[in-house]
């Protein structure tokens, strides 16, 4: 077996209530290595059309990378993957923090969860036991509060615990997994399915060291992180990410009021740099990582009307943008809050915000009246109306229920020719990054496995980072790369191979979405972007359906997928040796 | 004749063009000086492009300057 990893999946049936272990080949591992591929082999093999995305047939699968856990800088990630409940098609999300690597030191490489508990329960992981819990206790209560529960229980503040909030258990159709309580596994739902199995949390405790090819080669490199930190990571070092929000304003791209304007004249009033000056307590950051880009943050309760502890984080620019500047708010101190809220709640804010930038320009357009908000008016900039709105889709509260669902299905629901105003590709809210004014948006968004999701990575460098489980913000090059994973593993893998990794993921992935009914139809970007922005340098400058569908096209040819339908070509299929899928 | 620019670097650009602890770079320059012309006399450097603003909108290196003008400099960062 190679190093890396421990050759160990845990399954859990909730519906039984047993546990059991499944022991991969190191070929399995070598094919398919982590993340992506490895959720796909079992979404392809295990979960049929038919099976519902919240009902118990789903698999919820955490997966780390061979990387995760290593001491090394950026060793934090894992993905989570599912049926999502949002789009209905391939689920996946990725986070950083500490959980993925203390899964790899209890001695699991990922854990595959189905069926679902009678009633709530915590599954408890451990160097010895595997045990499936009572979480009565914890039902409806914040993600602080189950992390400290947990942690009291076990005596034992090292814990490491990934869980289902409030808004998972409510089965918000964009509810997050969160780990650390300010590490976000946060697209595609992963949460609703974690609460429709009755499984509020997972709690890991290792102590094992993941074995390591050439230990030397990865203790050089994090040297290397530390020695270098100013000339390579200096921005993330200092600020974290949301530093530029002024660049994408004055460039004329920043999503602002539902994406019809680029830039905000007040932006700097709520970006990174401004956050850290007003209200960050330190930099903090994930496991074995020196890069250190994790904002805390914290506001008295005598501006914030409640405190805003620094345990949950700080907004990073997605939500920064999502509940921020795509909202038309400027107040620092409602952002804080809504970020706190959003983490103990569990929610997306990437997905929480821009179904409420959808409900806002339906109000902007008298499409949505007070009638239908229960005497809610929803005007850009209303920070407090914000924080009420995220309280009320937690808790699927009044319209809260109704923006549950997300956008597109809200807007579906309904009608009244609001379905253009919903942002998303496949169902999933586009990130904070408009393809209009960046080609890399432009060529990711459309193919993205995921939809509107700017890390999913339909190209290789962000879906590679995601498999082998390092961070995209870690300025490691391809060399480096490659260097990190074979110093890992001993496999001595080529640059080529891991290219025929990545391809196998996405091809994968496609076979997915193809079984849940996608086409080539869904491959597209929103309404919104074939609009041009109504000020700024992109104003007149619209991206065109024939542009996009060139780009699809492009795609599609060059991964060896069927020009038209976008179906992965039997012969590609040969060669990246997972043929067996295509009638899986 | 001179004019005054007030040059405002963001994140990384501001480590490389002021002391610790400043946000602000004064500059007296003749008239008819452009924003290329400054960017060259700072030699600002920069992996990816930069983006620059003149008086809160988008800039480019051949608009001239005027006095009071506000420079702002950012190199782009995504993600998070």
């Amino acid at each position: 077996m190679a190093d890396g990893f421990w050759n160990r999946i845990l399954r859990v049936d909730l519906s039984s209530g047993k546990t059991w272990e499944e022991h991969p080949t190191d070929e399995f591992f070598r094919q398919h290595v982590g993340g992506r591929s490895f959720i796909a082999h079992y979404l392809l093999k295990e979960v049929s059309a038919d099976v519902e995305p919240l009902g118990p047939d789903n698999r919820l699968i955490f997966m780390a990378g061979p990387v995760t856990g290593a001491p090394l800088p950026g060793a934090g990630r894992h993905s989570v993957g599912a049926r999502s409940p949002l789009t209905g098609g391939f689920g996946e999300a990725e986070a950083g923090g500490f959980w993925g690597a203390e899964l790899k030191h209890a001695g699991y490489d990922g854990i595959i969860v189905q069926g679902k508990a009678e009633k709530p329960v915590y599954l408890w992981i451990d160097d010895a036991r595997v045990e499936i819990r009572d979480a009565a206790h914890l039902w409806g209560q914040r993600t602080g509060e189950v992390e400290d529960a947990i942690r009291a229980e076990a005596g034992d503040r090292l814990v490491r615990i990934a869980q289902a909030g409030v808004a998972g258990e409510k089965l918000v159709r964009y509810a997050v997994i969160v780990n650390d309580l300010n590490e976000i596994a946060g697209r595609t739902g992963m949460g609703a399915v974690m609460g429709s199995k009755n499984l509020k949390a997972i709690a890991v405790r290792g102590k094992k060291q993941v074995p390591l090819a050439d230990a030397k080669k990865i203790r050089d490199v994090a040297m290397w992180v530390r020695d270098t930190m100013d000339e390579n990571h200096y921005n993330f070092h200092h600020y974290g990410t949301g530093a530029a929000m002024m660049g994408k304003s004055l460039e004329g791209h920043l999503p602002v009021r539902n994406w019809q304007f680029g830039e905000m004249d007040t932006v700097e009033l709520i970006d990174a740099k401004t956050l850290k000056a007003e209200f960050g307590e330190k930099m903090d950051g994930c496991y074995a990582c020196s890069v250190r880009c994790k904002k805390r943050v914290r506001v008295d309760a005598s501006r914030a009307g409640i405190e805003v502890e620094p345990k949950y984080g700080g907004a990073e620019y997605e939500t920064l943008g999502a509940v921020g500047t795509n909202l038309g708010i400027d107040n620092l101190v409602e952002l804080c809050k809504a970020n706190q809220a959003l983490n103990w709640w569990g929610l997306d804010s990437v997905s929480t915000g821009s179904t409420i930038a959808w409900a806002m320009e339906c109000y902007q357009r008298g499409i949505i009246t007070k009638d239908d908000t229960g005497g809610l008016a929803l005007e850009w900039g209303d920070g407090q109306i914000l924080n009420t709105l995220i309280d009320m889709i937690a808790t699927r509260q009044g319209f809260g229920d109704f923006l549950a669902e997300g956008s597109l299905a809200a807007a579906r629901k309904l009608g009244r020719d609001s379905e253009q105003y919903a942002v998303h590709v496949r169902g999933l809210e586009v990130a904070m990054h408009d393809p209009r004014g960046m080609d890399r948006m432009l060529e990711n968004y459309p193919v993205n496995p995921t939809g509107g999701d700017h890390t999913g990575g339909a190209h290789a460098r962000t879906s590679i980072r995601n498999t082998i489980g390092v961070c995209q913000f870690l300025a490691y090059d391809d060399a480096m790369t490659i260097d990190i994973l074979n110093g890992v593993t001993g496999w001595g893998m080529t640059q080529d191979e891991l290219k025929t990794v990545f391809e196998r993921g996405i091809a994968m992935a496609k076979l997915f979405n193809l079984r849940c009914g996608f086409t080539a139809a869904d491959d597209k970007l929103p309404a919104r972007f074939l609009e041009p922005l109504k000020t700024g340098p992109f104003a007149g400058k619209p991206l065109t359906a024939e542009r996009v569908r060139e780009v699809v096209r492009d795609y599609y040819v060059t991964h060896g997928w069927d020009e038209a339908t976008g179906t992965p070509k039997p012969e590609t299929l040969s060669r990246l040796g997972i043929a067996e899928y295509a009638t899986a | 004749m001179t004019m005054r620019v007030r040059v405002i670097p963001y994140a990384e650009l501001r480590r490389q063009l002021l002391p610790k602890g400043h946000d602000v770079l004064w500059l007296d320059l003749p008239d008819g000086t452009t924003v290329g012309e400054v960017i060259r006399q700072l030699n600002v450097k920069v992996e990816d492009r930069l983006i620059v603003g003149l008086d809160g909108v988008y800039a480019t290196v051949d608009m001239p300057l005027h006095d009071n003008a506000v420079l702002t400099l950012v190199t782009p960062m995504e993600g998070g």
